[in-house]
C-alpha cells in the first residue's frame, strides 16, 4: 500500500474518532455533512484494497459522485437559509445536474466533465456563504458556525478543479504529468481533512 | 510540452488556491472587525450607564433632593407660624412639589435610551434644550436644515449621549449664555454642531491630557459610529460638530 494511503486512513480515523466522541452533537446540527463525509469515507476504504490488488475502481468514485453533490446541495441549502422556492428550484437544478451527468459519464474512466460541472457549483455556494457573512451586520463565532467546513470544502474544490477538469485529457495524452498532479490531488485532500480536524475540534473547545 | 502543461496546472491550481485562501482571509477580518465593533460598543454603553449613574446621583442630590428638603422645612415650620401664613406655606410646598415631580419627569426623559428611539434624536435634543432653558441660566435654540428622517437606534443613541455630554460640558465650564445645536439633514450625510458663546479653551491641550476625559470620550464615540469629530474653540465660544458621512436613512 502506498505512503498516502496509510495517511489517508489515519486522518480519516481521526476524524471520525473526534466524531463519534459527540456523535448525537454533530447529528443534530450537521446531518447531511455527516452522511457526506460517511459516503466520502466509505468509498475511500472500499476502493483501498481494489486499488491493491490493481483493479479498477474508479466506477466506485464515478457513482459516488453525484450521491455526494447532491448530499453538499442539500447541506448549502441549510446552511444558506434558502427559502423554500429557493430551495426546490436549487434542488431540482442539482438533481438534474446529476442526471445529465450519468450522459456523460465513462464509469470505468475519469471524467473532466461532471467533475467541473460538480466542483463549480459547490464552489459558486461556497463563496455565496462567504459573501453572506461579510455582508451579515453582526459578527458570528466562527467555531460554532459552519465556516471552517465550508472553508475546508472551498479549498479542496477550488484546487482541485483544475486539475480534475485536464485530467481526462492528460490521461490520454500524457500519462506521466497526470501521475505527477495525482499527488496534487491527495496532498489537497489532506489539507481538506487538517481543515475538517480543525473544525470538530474548534467546536468541541466552545 | 509535458512538463510546460504540468507548470501551466499546478500555476493555475496555486492561484486558484491563494484566491480562495484571500476569500477565506476577508471573511475572517470582517467578522474580526465586526466583533471588535461590537466589543467597542458595549464599552460606550457601559461607559454610557456608569455616566448615567453619575448623572442621576448629582442631578438628586443638587435638584430634587434639595428642592425636597425645602419643601419638608416648610412642612415642619406650619406647626410654627401664625394660621394666616399656613396657607402660603403649603402653597410654597405644593410648588417645590411640583418642581421635584417635573425635574424627576426631566431626568426620566432625558436619561432613558430606549425613548430616545421612540422619540426621535431631535425630539430628544429639543427636551434636553428645553431642560437647560428652564434653569434660566441659559437661552437655548435648536435648529433643523433639510428634510427628517430617522436612523438607525443605537447610532441615534450615540449621538445623543454626546449631544448630552457636550451640553453638560457647555454648563458647567463654559460661562456661556447661549446654546445653540444645529441638525443638518443632508441626502449624503448627516451633521450635528453644538456651540456656545462661552470663554472657550484649547481642544488640542484638552484632547492629549488627562483631564479631557469627556472629550475624548465623545470622539471615541463619534469614530464608533463613523463619524468624523471636530472642535473649534475660541474666546468667543465653541463649536463640536460631528459629521456621519455615508449616511443611511432607516425610512428615507
Amino acid at each position: 500500500m502506498p505512503w498516502y494511503n496509510y495517511v489517508n486512513v489515519g486522518l480519516l480515523c481521526v476524524i471520525w474518532v473526534i466524531i463519534f466522541k459527540d456523535l448525537n452533537k454533530y447529528k443534530a446540527a450537521r446531518s447531511t455533512w455527516l452522511i457526506f463525509l460517511g459516503i466520502y469515507t466509505l468509498i475511500e476504504f472500499i476502493s483501498m484494497p481494489l486499488e491493491m490488488k490493481g483493479i479498477n475502481n474508479l466506477w466506485l468514485y464515478n457513482s459516488s459522485k453525484p450521491i455526494q453533490f447532491i448530499l453538499l446541495a442539500l447541506y448549502f441549502t441549510k446552511t444558506l437559509n434558502f427559502e423554500k422556492t429557493k430551495k426546490r428550484i436549487f434542488l431540482i437544478f442539482s438533481l438534474l445536474l446529476c442526471t445529465l451527468s450519468f450522459f456523460f459519464t465513462d464509469f470505468s474512466n475519469y471524467n473532466s466533465l461532471p467533475d467541473i460541472v460538480f466542483n463549480s457549483v459547490i464552489i459558486i455556494l461556497c463563496i455565496n456563504y462567504f459573501y453572506l457573512l461579510i455582508k451579515y451586520d453582526d459578527f458570528i463565532y466562527l467555531s460554532e458556525s459552519e465556516f471552517w467546513y465550508c472553508a475546508g470544502l472551498f479549498i479542496y474544490y477550488v484546487t482541485s478543479l483544475c486539475i480534475n477538469g485536464t485530467l481526462n485529457f492528460l490521461i490520454q495524452t500524457n500519462l506521466d504529468v497526470a501521475r505527477k498532479l495525482f499527488y496534487f490531488l491527495v496532498i489537497n485532500s489532506f489539507i481538506f481533512y487538517f481543515l475538517i480536524i480543525y473544525a470538530l475540534l474548534a467546536g468541541k473547545k466552545k | 510540452m509535458g512538463n510546460t502543461i504540468y507548470y501551466i496546472i499546478i500555476i493555475a491550481s496555486f492561484v486558484f488556491l491563494l484566491l480562495a485562501f484571500f476569500i477565506i482571509y476577508l471573511a475572517i477580518f470582517h467578522n474580526k472587525r465586526k466583533s471588535i465593533f461590537r466589543q467597542q460598543l458595549l464599552q460606550t454603553q457601559l461607559e454610557i450607564q456608569e455616566q448615567t449613574l453619575k448623572t442621576i446621583s448629582e442631578e438628586i442630590h443638587d435638584n430634587v433632593g434639595q428642592v425636597l428638603s425645602l419643601a419638608k422645612l416648610n412642612l415642619n415650620t406650619v406647626g410654627a407660624i401664625a394660621d394666616q401664613q399656613v396657607q402660603s406655606k403649603i402653597d410654597s410646598t405644593k410648588d417645590l412639589v411640583s418642581k421635584a415631580i417635573n425635574d424627576l419627569r426631566d431626568l426620566s426623559r432625558s436619561l432613558h435610551g430606549e425613548k430616545i428611539g421612540e422619540i426621535g434624536l431631535q425630539e430628544a435634543i429639543a427636551n434636553e434644550l428645553k431642560i437647560i432653558q428652564n434653569t434660566g441660566q441659559f437661552e437655548t435654540e435648536l435648529n433643523i436644515n433639510g428634510q427628517l428622517y430617522k436612523q438607525d437606534p443605537q447610532k441615534e443613541m450615540v449621538l445623543f449621549r454626546i449631544v448630552q455630554e457636550a451640553l453638560h460640558n457647555a454648563v458647567k465650564h463654559s460661562s456661556a449664555d447661549h446654546l445653540k445645536v444645529l441638525m443638518n439633514y443632508n441626502a449624503a450625510y448627516f451633521s450635528l454642531t453644538i456651540t456656545d458663546d462661552g470663554n472657550g479653551f484649547a481642544p488640542d491641550q484638552l484632547l492629549t491630557s488627562q483631564s479631557g476625559i469627556g472629550l475624548k470620550s465623545m470622539r471615541n464615540r463619534a469614530a464608533l459610529i463613523g463619524g468624523e469629530f471636530d472642535v473649534h474653540s475660541s474666546k468667543d465660544g465653541t463649536a463640536i460638530s460631528i459629521q456621519l458621512p455615508n449616511f443611511k436613512p432607516l425610512n428615507p
